[in-house]
């Protein structure tokens, strides 16, 4: 096979993979929305799974072709022209498949399935059965444009597609309440600090003339003030998606989703693409020595967190949530201090591990009873010192992040209130305000 | 598509607009609502290929005087608003020579129609009689939108003011996205974040005086397509529900799944959801606002933000929660179809907004607008 004709075939093969799952989704949902019955779980599962295998294969085809077994391995910057092209301002359609991409699609296509092929027992005749698939095959996309996006516009894209769906998995099961809640905190977390991404990202585009990922490297030219605010409002977006503190309050509380998803997200891949664009914006971190700092001390004091409250948390996921979070943030540091390999594989291994331990959480109780895991007796914690016993309970509380977060912005509240009633006000002098029941 | 198509485009997208709440609402479809839609995508047409600024904004002056005039009797329009926005109308059609009341007429106008602050009290006179006449109104928008863009903002004025316009509509943008977060009904939600489009459209006009016309265009058609649908759904939730308050959660997507998916569709494609034209209008509008002040660009992100925070927990009081004794019926035929279809048409510009940018842009140029 000819040097070209890899090119084509990964031309046609990665927006299959992209948009494959989506597309799965959507035929799904138009079946739903247009006629008046259901179809059939088998069938609506059939549909994702076929879609979900072909994105898998497809992406291993493109990692297999990149060892340069079949010849010349292919150009690893695919070009589409460009989304949208005005004057100096285009949204380019470029997608990157260097090894951090591949690994982390392939990662993401493997995962995707798994869990899919894992929920579709474990969510039979579960009530939003079909709302869980479709909302899978939304997520399958996100995670490939961000594994495989060559511009931080594509990246942004596929990182809200993540954000949207793990906002609506966390309040899957929405009869109770404080799935509902712990799913606004979250997405509320998500798009405050994805704010950081899209100041970034228009940053970018101004000082560097181009969003592209490998403009980025350009960015050791920049005047380090511009590199470090770029890549300061990166962090902030990162800290958000990858639950760093102090936004690491809404973690335990995504544990509210149904296993799988957790599983997918929280153990496999949200919370490890906060890391990925770390990854991609290595460029910027190694300009600016105050962003490695940032990150690193971001990333160290995180671990030190998680780990302590995956010590004293008394339920198995938030104990694993936990636990996970003291990884990503040891990752984190890795990429600030610049061991952008070793945090690759770091990110491959762990989650692969983390999916792995979420979906065999429901059987933690089991285990427990079976090998003979204890809690701490009382007379021990009473025997601690007042260090260590402030230290338990400090971490027992997960140091109130939450109640620390919600007095901030209740000043926020009191203003929106005030504002409004001014508002009101206007519109009844105007005549406005008094509504009709229709 | 070449330029000489981008009039055709615009009039099918008017027509989506118009159409869509017709079949909405539960109000019987009847002959007079089919003739009034008739003859404002007639009037519409005939703004969009007119080849004076006087005609084009006099079409628009007639559309809203015959919309108050008749739209009364099915909907129950309040007459203020529809005599407000038709004086704006005809003071844009009529001061075509004076480049500064031109604009001052074409700018108001637009906000009128949009629900911007401060003319947001005329909007809410009309959302709190009926949010499907709001849907009805906020299709105009498109039309006025492109009549300005082809005789107001290639003017140098317009160029002068883009600066104060950008400004001024990123803070109309940020206040009611921040008192979305406080509503206690579905009505002043949606009142909420019409203004805060409308605040997105004013900075729109102005990124236009310098150019933008792809941003300023693109904006209009999602607050359009996704406010007009919008508003659509939440008629279709009242007309089942009666007023909706958001105290507690209402659990209805047990009973009406599609009609939830359907307001969630539209309210996160008009928050800027990957995939449809508000993703497409968000970032082009940013990246434009940004070349005229860098304040303007980050108050507009933090609105987005906010605005979608509100949206999410308003979707949430509604539809979501244990289920609702309810005997209210799911998205009839007629209504899904309008909403597939209009959806579609926001995923096609999201995914394809050349097929709209390039030929506008190249359209425009022939008006004397400034090439970016």
């Amino acid at each position: 096979m000819t040097h070209i004709d890899l090119d084509a075939i990964q031309r046609i093969a990665l927006p299959v993979i992209i948009l494959l799952p989506i597309a799965a989704s959507a035929f799904v949902g138009l079946l739903i929305m247009a006629s008046s019955r259901y179809p059939s779980e088998r069938t609506a599962t059939r549909i994702l799974e076929v879609a979900l295998t072909i994105s898998l294969v497809l992406s291993a085809f493109i990692a297999i072709c990149a060892t340069g077994v079949f010849g010349a391995a292919p150009s690893t910057l695919v070009d589409y022209g460009a989304l949208l092209e005005l004057g100096t301002y285009r949204i380019p359609a470029v997608l990157l498949t260097d090894w951090k991409g591949i690994v982390f699609s392939l990662l993401c296509a493997f995962l995707t399935l798994l869990v899919a092929r894992f929920s579709r027992t474990y969510m039979h005749r579960e009530a939003g059965y079909f709302r869980f698939f479709i909302l899978l095959g939304g997520f399958a996309t996100g995670a490939q444009l961000v594994a495989l996006a060559g511009a931080l516009d594509i990246f942004f894209a596929g990182w809200e597609l993540i954000g949207i769906g793990s906002a609506l998995f966390i309040g899957f099961f929405h009869e109770r309440a404080e799935p509902v809640r712990s799913s606004l905190r979250a997405f509320a977390t998500y798009r405050i600090c994805d704010a950081g991404f899209l100041m970034a990202m228009v940053c970018a585009h101004e000082v560097l003339g181009s969003t592209t990922i490998n403009a980025l490297d350009g960015s050791i030219d920049l005047p380090l003030w511009e590199s470090t605010t770029i890549g300061l409002l990166f962090l902030l977006s990162v800290m958000g998606k990858s639950a760093q503190l102090p936004f690491s309050g809404w973690l335990p509380r995504a544990m509210e989703g149904p296993t799988p998803t957790s599983a997918l997200f929280y153990g496999g891949i949200s919370l490890h693409a906060g890391l990925f664009l770390m990854l991609r914006i290595s460029p910027i971190i190694n300009a600016s020595p105050v962003v490695q700092v940032a990150g690193a001390v971001v990333g160290i004091s995180t671990a030190i967190y998680a780990a302590a409250v995956a010590r004293t948390n008394p339920d198995a996921k938030g104990a694993l949530a936990h636990a996970t979070l003291c990884q990503v943030g040891l990752i984190l540091a890795e990429i600030s201090l610049g061991f952008t390999t070793l945090a690759l594989v770091h990110i491959s291994g762990h989650a692969l591990l983390r999916v792995w331990q979420y979906l065999r959480a429901p059987n933690a109780i089991h285990d427990a009873h079976r090998i003979g895991v204890h809690a701490v007796p009382a007379e021990e914690l009473q025997t601690q010192s007042v260090l260590e016993r402030r230290v338990y309970a400090a971490a027992l509380h997960r140091l109130r992040l939450d109640d620390r977060i919600d007095s901030i912005l209740d000043p926020f509240m009191v203003l929106a209130r005030a504002l409004d009633k001014f508002d009101r006000r206007v519109r009844v002098l105007f005549g406005g305000g008094k509504e009709r029941d229709p | 598509m070449t330029p000489e198509s981008v009039p055709y485009i615009v009039a099918a997208l008017a027509a989506g607009g118009i159409f869509a709440p017709v079949f909405i609402s539960s109000a019987p479809v009847g002959f007079l609502r089919i003739i009034l839609a008739a003859v404002a995508l007639a009037l519409s047409i005939a703004s969009i290929f007119c080849a004076t600024g006087t005609f084009a904004f006099g079409m628009i002056a007639v559309l809203l005087i015959l919309r108050g005039l008749f739209a009364n009797k099915g909907t129950d329009l309040p007459k203020l608003p529809c005599i407000v926005s038709t004086l704006f109308a005809v003071a844009a059609a009529l001061t075509g020579e004076w480049p500064v009341l031109n604009l001052i007429a074409a700018v108001l106008l637009l906000a009128t129609l949009s629900g911007a602050w401060p003319m947001h009290w005329l909007a809410a006179r009309v959302i709190d009689r009926s949010p499907i006449a709001m849907a009805e109104q906020i299709s105009t928008c498109i039309v006025a939108m492109f009549a300005y863009l082809r005789f107001v903002a290639p003017t140098e004025f317009a160029f002068d003011a883009a600066s104060t316009l950008v400004r001024l509509g990123a803070v109309l943008a940020l206040l009611p996205a921040i008192t979305a977060l406080v509503q206690v009904n579905l009505r002043g939600f949606y009142r909420c974040i019409v203004a805060m489009h409308g605040g997105m459209l004013i900075a729109a006009v102005g990124a236009a005086g310098h150019g933008h016309s792809a941003a300023a265009l693109l904006v209009t058609v999602t607050l359009a397509l996704a406010m007009g649908g919008l508003g659509a759904m939440v008629a279709a939730v009242e007309d089942r529900c009666g007023r909706v308050l958001l105290k507690e959660q209402g659990g209805r997507i047990w009973g009406m799944p599609r009609l939830a998916a359907a307001f969630l569709l539209f309210a996160a494609s008009g928050v800027g959801m990957p995939g449809t034209a508000g993703f497409i209008a968000d970032d082009l509008l940013l990246h434009a606002l940004w070349e005229e002040s860098v304040v303007g660009s980050l108050t507009m992100i933090v609105a987005a933000a906010l605005l979608a925070v509100a949206t999410l927990a308003t979707f949430a009081k509604i539809f979501l929660g244990p289920p609702a004794t309810s005997l209210a019926g799911d998205l009839r035929r007629p209504e899904r179809f309008v909403v597939i279809a209009t959806f579609g048409l926001l995923v096609l510009i999201g995914v394809a907004p050349w097929l709209l940018a390039n030929p506008l842009a190249e359209y425009l140029r022939g008006f004397g607008a400034v090439p970016h």
